[in-house]
């Protein structure tokens, strides 16, 4: 049931409740007061009681008889009844002063009083005047008639004025009703009820609403974007591992076709053999990617960075023989982290240095790494790499037009990130491009 | 098979090793290959000198494979085009069809699938020979010489390859046609080949039906296939 409905049918059941009551009062007061009209003029007829007794024989055959008020006068056991009676007898018994009777369909009040000596000395006789109630009845009953089409009326009116109330009392309710109804198919961005309504009650709800709103608005688009960029992830993983098994199996087809002369079958197969291997760089690169993403705190203790970081490029050298890697020789630099996720890094970093740092005029290649507190920097001699595409050369599947996975900085980056730090390039003073990864601030110092 | 046997192949793709082993495999098939990575080149070469069939990446940089397609047929060439795909590209694979592409691959594939397709598609491009020049059945009403097919006054607006199942479906009223026969039919694959290319198509030529006024002309028939229906 709506409010105003509410408000309406509560108006009409107490408007009722109190009319009713007022106008039984009313008409209980009205019926007494006509009633004592009656009553005082009985009293005053009462006066002429021995003047009726005296002449009740003579008047009881005269012609004024009919046209008398009623009364009954009793004498010597003989009871003489005059004037305006009702038709049905009248109770036998007679009681001294009030007295009402139910006769001929109406109500008659009656007063009897006691006369003696009347007309003769020592007689005793009662006078009874009698009056019809008929007519008071009658008019309280119009009154009670009266009294019931105005309280219903009234009551109704009251049950109206109640809903229309009621209407105005919760139009700030139903404005929010509305607002909330039209949230169900709109943008997140959006879900927004107003802030004033006109009722403080309902703008407390509205302003928890609200607030309840922006948290899950939040957080649906927060999943939203994590779900988008997983998709975005799985497509770009799933394209770098088609495109060269595509191409693997299509110079396999072609190897082993009996049409191709053999100095071409083998340089097929090693082109077979390089795809195959491209695909298996990217597959651990995607895998080491997702293991620093959902990184474990349980995988973090402490390391020497510094050792570390010659660990990891002892093994690119290893890699690449032909390379010069250098490394700043640093003190050994102790903090909290994932050892096996900060060697990867390092490891991509220089690798990236080697592939992407190639001097332009030719001459030799030069890469230093330097630790420093928990900050790790790689410098080449290279071209370096445009302010512009700094901050893209960071993300996923961007390769710089080399042979990588395109995963290499993006992996670095994500490990800084565990660590609670940040990957930045900028400019080498060797002239090539720089990259720092910072890891946790909360590193500190060995003794 | 001699390398008279092959007709001119343009393969449109941007991964330079996937190009550079479909053009050198599909040359060892005997065809007469060349490749460009891009669409903006694939509409150069092809205005120079039209090739028999292409091989179109979806994927492209630049301009896509949906919209080469769709130039390409607004140009009135119709060169049959095969369309490579990933599997998680079917929102762009059938809309390469509905752009104009006969038929797609999906990415993995091998060199002999590709080789089969790009033969039965050379097949077929080429015009049959047949003494009929007019088909009707049922409403349908087809002009093989002018490849013009009719509802009443309609004229149907069909790509090369729905006016071809048309008219197989013209030719065999009433007669219950399996894929593989209309792959074989339509398409020229006579061999096992794995695609839904034809219920793509049927779907096509159904909406296009029904704008002309003639809903459910081509029935399916559970588990067989499909049928032209004439009372």
């Amino acid at each position: 049931m709506r409010l105003a409905t509410r408000t309406g049918l509560a108006s009409f059941v107490a408007a009722s409740i109190t009319l009713l009551a007022v106008g039984a009062l009313f008409r209980g007061y009205f019926a007494t007061v006509l009633q004592e009209r009656v009553d005082t003029q009985l009293e005053e007829r009462a006066k002429t009681a021995p003047i009726l007794a005296a002449v009740a024989e003579r008047l009881a055959q005269s012609e004024l008889r009919t046209t008398l008020e009623g009364a009954r006068v009793v004498r010597d056991g003989e009871t003489i009844s005059l004037g305006l009676l009702p038709a049905d007898p009248l109770p036998s018994r007679i009681v001294l002063g009030f007295s009402t009777a139910r006769a001929s369909g109406d109500r008659w009040r009656m007063y009897t009083v006691e006369v003696s000596d009347v007309p003769n000395p020592g007689d005793q006789a009662l006078v009874q005047l009698v009056a019809p109630l008929g007519d008071v009845d009658a008019r309280a009953m119009q009154l009670r008639r009266r009294v019931i089409f105005v309280m219903g009326l009234t009551s109704l009116a009251a049950g109206l004025v109640g809903y229309l109330l009621g209407k105005v009392a919760t139009r700030p309710l139903n404005a929010l009703r509305r607002d909330t109804a039209r949230i169900e198919d709109a943008e997140p961005s959006t879900w927004r009820v107003g802030t004033a309504y006109g009722s403080n009650e309902v703008d407390d709800v509205a302003a928890t609403l609200n607030e309840n709103l922006q948290r899950l608005a939040d957080e649906t688009q927060r999943r939203g974007a994590a779900l988008d960029a997983a998709r975005a992830f799985a497509s770009s993983a799933t394209h770098e591992l088609r495109t060269p098994l595509q191409s693997a199996l299509i110079n396999l087809d072609i190897a082993r076709s009996d049409r191709i002369a053999e100095p071409d079958r083998i340089e097929v197969l090693g082109l077979a053999n390089e795809q195959l291997q491209r695909m298996a760089a990217s597959l651990s690169a995607v895998r080491a990617l997702a293991d620093a993403e959902f990184a474990d705190q349980s995988w973090f203790d402490e390391i020497d960075l510094a050792d570390v970081a010659d660990a990891a490029v002892a093994d690119e050298r290893r890699r690449a023989p032909d390379a010069t890697i250098e490394i700043d020789s640093p003190p050994p630099t102790t903090l909290i982290a994932w050892r096996d996720g900060v060697r990867l890094a390092i490891a991509n970093l220089v690798r990236n240095a080697l592939v992407h740092g190639v001097p332009v005029d030719g001459s030799a290649q030069r890469v230093v790494v330097s630790v420093a507190g928990a900050t790790v920097t790689v410098d080449d001699n290279g071209p370096g790499v445009a302010p512009a595409d700094r901050q893209r050369m960071l993300e996923r599947f961007e390769r710089g037009g080399g042979s990588g996975s395109g995963l290499g900085l993006a992996i670095a980056q994500q490990v800084a990130i565990a660590h609670g730090g940040s990957v930045v390039i900028g400019s080498s003073p060797l002239g090539g491009a720089r990259v720092v990864m910072t890891l946790a601030q909360s590193s500190s110092s060995s003794p | 098979m001699s390398a008279a046997d092959g007709g001119r192949i343009l393969v449109v793709e941007d991964d330079d090793a996937v190009r550079t082993a479909v053009d050198r495999g599909l040359g060892v098939h005997g065809f007469d290959v060349s490749s460009v990575p891009d669409a903006e080149s694939a509409m150069a070469v092809v205005a120079r000198r039209r090739p028999d069939v292409m091989i179109v990446d979806i994927g492209l940089p630049g301009m896509s494979g949906i919209e080469l397609c769709t130039r390409l047929r607004g140009l009135d060439v119709d060169t049959p085009i095969l369309i490579l795909s990933a599997r998680d590209q079917v929102g762009d694979r059938v809309a390469g069809l509905q752009a104009g592409a006969d038929d797609y691959v999906v990415k993995p594939f091998s060199l002999d699938e590709l080789a089969a397709r790009v033969h039965a598609l050379l097949r077929r491009a080429r015009p049959h020979a047949g003494a009929t020049t007019a088909l009707s059945a049922g409403p349908l009403w087809i002009d093989l010489d002018r490849r013009v097919a009719t509802i009443g006054e309609i004229r149907l607006e069909l790509s090369r390859r729905e006016f071809d199942l048309v008219a197989v479906f013209a030719a065999n009223p009433g007669i219950v046609l399996s894929r593989i026969r209309l792959l074989e039919l339509v398409w020229g694959y006579d061999f096992d080949v794995d695609t839904n290319v034809v219920d793509v198509f049927v779907g096509y030529v159904r909406r296009k039906l029904e704008a002309a006024g003639v809903p459910r002309l081509i029935e399916t028939v559970r588990g067989v296939g499909f049928v032209l229906r004439v009372e």
